[in-house]
């Protein structure tokens, strides 16, 4: 799931302060599940910014940001507003920004990262989408996210009690590989060497797509 | 018809009459006093930081709602002078604010609770007399009007508990424990060390209930409360300070306190549980508590609350919820007299 | 009527007679896996079990291991060491003493307290130290083995007591580990430190905060079972029906499936539809808190055939708007705010209460306090906690557009604290803020 939280309320509001009529846009689908963007928030946030009065606000919340259909039914409350407040991820912000090529869209929040949510309140970063998965050698504990040095074969020198020097909160993450490849019975992928990685497939490599021409539709 | 009398309007009574309510029955509380709530209503929440787990919350707005409840019949300032059965029913003579009256009811039940707290033994420490001195009732009073910064009128650089006062003394007014006073003075030992950090706390006792799981002794020593095993020989006074005469290691000693806490425990209105016991064919322990000579379900008789033995909020509660679940099973299968 | 009989204990015959007579059919679940497949709302009598020492139950076994003791060997019984004894294992305890000194055996049985209030305990007591018991009262205890005598040595505040001897009997009630697996198969709440031994009574003694569970603890009932049988018998009938006239109901249209109702709701009552990929509300185990209302992420939940929110922050002219928990705030308000400049909205738990709430009550009144129960104290698990961490955020966000957070308040209080409410009241009504 994509997890993001919400900017500072008084940046929020420098964002806006130039306009009279704000449509905030929640989204339903994973700032609503990480709790930063969804209905509840983007009402919250219409009451307290509309304490001073001299602001108009709406709040819409598609299924998605991120599927033009999605979009469609709110065109016309688009229409209303002097700028656009989206609390969807950094995707649902650019696509809103990309249908309505003349409305200021701005955004409501930091995307972070894909993760998980550990516990109520607690969500921890899981996945970089780098492209090119290892997770089969590492026992699914993935050493580009979660090693913060983003270490292939081993870890560093700073690993001590199973906690990374970086960050004595965050679990080494090649501890992590090690105890669970010990417990599947195959510490001897260890000594498979991962070689140095060409980083193209990750976002090193420019803004990346992915086509699937089997599954498109041809117009014509 | 199912009409039940309640003798008694505290904790225990209002508890079935509410039950009973619910259920659709019919209920009159007679109650001696001008209100309903017996010693309850006049408790005060002993939370200090946080929860104390005195099971006021369990009462909640018990009093409010059977005052407001229409279908439950209260006569205050009325007290229950006979009662006699007439062709299986129960035909009870009231004496109340406006005479005596008469009516039929079903069943009975007993909720007529304990003897006040604020008469002792021996010598007798009413507040009123006494203003350092507090019993039960003064305790109580002084948690419920607790305001945000203060608990009593001037702080305190000493206070002391003496625990089981009139209570496991053969020779002085009753044997056996009152189930209670460890929970609701350590309680309010709690309270007032939170209010007044720097006082010093002393607790007089001779056992101490485990009153939360684990070393009760401990958590409370903990807390700042001084235990002091041992049983005061005298109370006197220096001018209106109590002076507490006690034995400790080093041998006999006297001591003043700002204030003084007796835990007079709960103890059974004899004259009034016989009186009882009489017109309702219950009978009086040697103890003083009243318990059944038959099968509440045969005669249609019923106990509930401190009538029964010393008890606490949540006992009281949990005696008078099962009180009125025998009294609506009957009802529902159809009274047997 | 059906109901669960889950866990075993030394009652469970007696218990199940009776509850058999007085009408439930009963489904027996000895361990957790014999729940499975049944419904999550079915009553379920839980058996507090515990496991005492057969030293202390069992004769026979108490015969054998005297066996190797020598005539003037003490015999120790030590209750009340990790909690205090319950009736039915300090009359068994005296029991065995008891017999063991009319064998001329050496007897000494430690406790912290007695609680004798009625005329058996104390003819017990009484009769046991005529046949030649010794009791020994404790507050501290320290135990050390050496070479399979134990030595003791008790502290009662004044003094300490050693005692040697080459048979220690541990009286305590030891949870059994089958109890642990049903709290975790019936979704059981905790707080603290659990919900057994943390048992929340007042929420009515023997329950938990699931309403379809009931927790006995048949030992401490001492064989009484008519202490509690009718009004358990009448509680489990009395579920079949919902509790309250209200009960919460998902919109499976907004509900996003992001489980967080699930995991805040305090008596299990959401569970997943996979029909609708939603959450649904049991009806039979809602207890209409409103804390799913105000938590869920979707504003996909609501009260059934009522709006939760817009209709609350009505002006009524007055110059604060104090939102009362009804459980301890509304109670203690009654009376105390007679006079003050105050407008008061119940709610039935302050983990309602949202930051929207406060905001839209900014805007109709000069200031605005949260009344919530004391810590521990909530018949909602942490709804009182939880408002006032939203009380900080929103003070926080408050203060960063330039508002004046000392606007807003919490306080907590307990169900008598009417002094303390008014002058919170008043202190926020000249100005100042509490928090």
């Amino acid at each position: 799931m994509i997890i993001a939280s919400q900017k500072p309320i008084d940046e929020i509001k420098e964002y806006i302060k130039d306009y009279k009529k704000i449509l905030i846009a929640a989204c339903g689908t994973c700032v609503t599940v990480c709790l930063a963007g969804g209905e509840k928030e983007a009402r919250e946030l219409a009451e307290l910014l509309s304490l001073d009065g001299d602001q108009e606000f709406r709040v819409v919340t598609p299924e998605r940001q991120c599927d033009s259909e999605f979009l469609a039914e709110f065109d016309e409350n688009v229409g209303w507003a002097d700028v656009v407040l989206s609390l969807a991820c950094g995707v649902g912000v650019q696509y809103m920004a990309e249908r309505y090529v003349k409305k200021p869209v701005v955004p409501g929040l930091n995307t972070s990262f894909m993760g998980t949510n550990r516990d109520a309140g607690y969500w921890t970063e899981m996945c970089q989408g780098c492209g090119n998965c290892v997770l089969e050698k590492t026992g699914g504990i993935c050493p580009v996210a979660r090693c913060s040095k983003s270490h292939f074969n081993g870890p560093c020198g700073g690993s001590a009690d199973g906690k990374c020097e970086i960050d004595p909160s965050t679990d080494c993450a090649w501890q992590l590989i090690y105890d669970r490849l010990k417990s599947l019975d195959q510490l001897e992928k260890l000594y498979e060497t991962i070689p140095p990685r060409d980083w193209s497939t990750s976002r090193d490599g420019g803004p990346r797509k992915i086509r699937r021409p089997d599954v498109a539709i041809e117009e014509g | 018809m199912n009409n039940v009398l309640i003798i008694g309007g505290g904790l225990a009574g209002c508890t079935v009459a509410q039950e009973l309510s619910a259920a659709g029955l019919d209920s009159c509380i007679v109650e001696k006093s001008a209100f309903l709530g017996g010693k309850v209503r006049g408790y005060g929440c002993k939370a200090d930081a946080k929860c104390n787990n005195c099971g006021l919350c369990a009462v909640g707005d018990l009093w409010q709602s059977v005052e407001s409840n229409q279908k439950i019949k209260k006569l205050c300032n009325a007290h229950v002078i006979d009662i006699f059965k007439e062709n299986g029913e129960y035909k009870a003579l009231i004496q109340t604010d406006n005479g005596i009256i008469e009516e039929n009811f079903s069943e009975l039940v007993v909720a007529t609770g304990f003897e006040s707290p604020d008469k002792t033994t021996g010598s007798e420490y009413d507040s009123s007399a006494y203003p350092r001195v507090y019993t039960g009732n003064a305790l109580e009073k002084l948690m419920m009007n607790r305001k945000e910064n203060s608990l009593f009128p001037e702080a305190p650089k000493s206070v002391a508990f003496i625990m089981c006062y009139g209570s496991r003394n053969v020779k002085e007014r009753a044997s056996y424990c009152s189930q209670v006073c460890c929970a609701y003075s350590t309680r309010a030992a709690k309270v007032i060390k939170h209010y007044y950090p720097e006082a010093e706390v002393v607790m007089f006792y001779m056992d101490l209930q485990a009153v939360n799981p684990g070393n009760y002794a401990r958590e409370l020593e903990e807390a700042g409360i001084k235990l002091e095993r041992c049983r005061p020989v005298d109370i006197s006074f220096d001018g209106d300070k109590p002076v507490v005469a006690f034995e400790d290691e080093e041998g006999k000693t006297k001591r003043s306190f700002d204030y003084l806490f007796l835990n007079t425990g709960i103890h059974p209105d004899v004259m009034n549980n016989t009186a009882i016991a009489d017109i309702t064919g219950l009978r009086v322990r040697s103890d003083g508590f009243l318990t059944y000579v038959e099968q509440p379900e045969n005669t249609g008789v019923y106990l509930a609350g401190c009538a029964v033995a010393p008890m606490n909020t949540y006992d009281t509660i949990a005696s008078a919820r099962n009180t009125a679940a025998m009294l609506i099973n009957n009802a529902t299968e159809g009274s047997v007299k | 009527m059906k109901a669960v009989l889950a866990g075993k204990s030394n009652y469970s015959e007696g218990f199940k007679a009776a509850l058999t007579e007085a009408g439930l059919e009963l489904i027996m679940a000895d361990t957790a896996s014999d729940l499975k497949g049944l419904p999550e709302e079915m009553p379920v009598v839980l058996l507090y079990d515990a496991k005492i020492s057969p030293l202390v139950t069992d004769r026979a076994v108490l015969d054998r291991s005297i066996l190797g003791l020598k005539p003037h060997d003490m015999i120790v019984f030590l209750m009340d060491k990790d909690e205090e004894a319950s009736p039915y294992v300090e009359s068994r305890v005296i029991d065995a003493a008891s017999y063991l000194a009319s064998i001329k055996r050496r007897v000494t049985v430690l406790m912290r307290s007695s609680r004798a209030s009625d005329e058996r305990f104390d003819d017990r007591y009484m009769s046991a130290r005529n046949k030649g018991v010794t009791f020994i009262k404790y507050d501290d205890i320290e135990i050390s083995e050496n070479d399979e005598i134990y030595l003791i040595e008790v502290y009662d505040g004044k003094i300490s007591v050693s005692l040697e001897t080459p048979l220690l009997i541990d009286c305590g009630e030891k949870p059994t580990p089958e109890l642990e697996d049903f709290v975790k198969a019936l979704r059981l709440r905790t707080y603290g430190d659990g919900c057994i031994t943390g048992n929340r009574w007042f929420l009515n003694q023997g329950s938990t905060f699931k309403r379809n569970v009931k927790l006995i603890n048949t030992i401490a009932l001492d064989g009484d079972l008519n202490k509690v049988i009718p009004a358990l018998v009448k509680d489990i009938h009395a579920l079949s029906k919902p509790g309250q006239g209200q009960t919460a109901f998902v919109d499976s249209k907004k509900c996003a499936y992001c489980y967080t109702c699930y995991r805040v709701c305090p008596h299990s009552a959401l569970g997943p539809d996979e029909n609708a990929a939603a959450m649904k509300v049991n009806d039979l185990l809602c207890a209409a808190c409103g804390i799913c209302v105000a938590v869920c992420p979707a504003s996909a939940i609501t009260f059934k055939g009522e709006k939760v929110e817009g209709d609350r922050a009505e002006k009524s002219g007055k110059k604060l708007k104090m939102f009362c928990c009804e459980n301890s705030a509304l109670i203690a308000s009654k009376n105390a705010l007679d006079g003050l400049d105050a407008a008061v909205e119940a709610v039935p738990c302050g983990g309602d209460i949202t930051s929207e709430m406060m905001t839209k009550a900014l805007k109709d009144y000069e200031r605005v306090m949260v009344a919530v129960c004391c810590d521990d104290a909530c018949k909602h698990r942490d709804g009182n906690k939880r408002v006032i961490r939203q009380v900080e955020r929103l003070k926080e966000r408050l203060e960063k557009l330039g508002h004046d957070s000392h606007r807003l308040s919490c306080i907590q209080t307990g169900v008598t604290m009417s002094n303390i409410l008014k002058g919170a009241a008043e202190k926020a009504l000249s100005g100042g803020g509490k928090k």
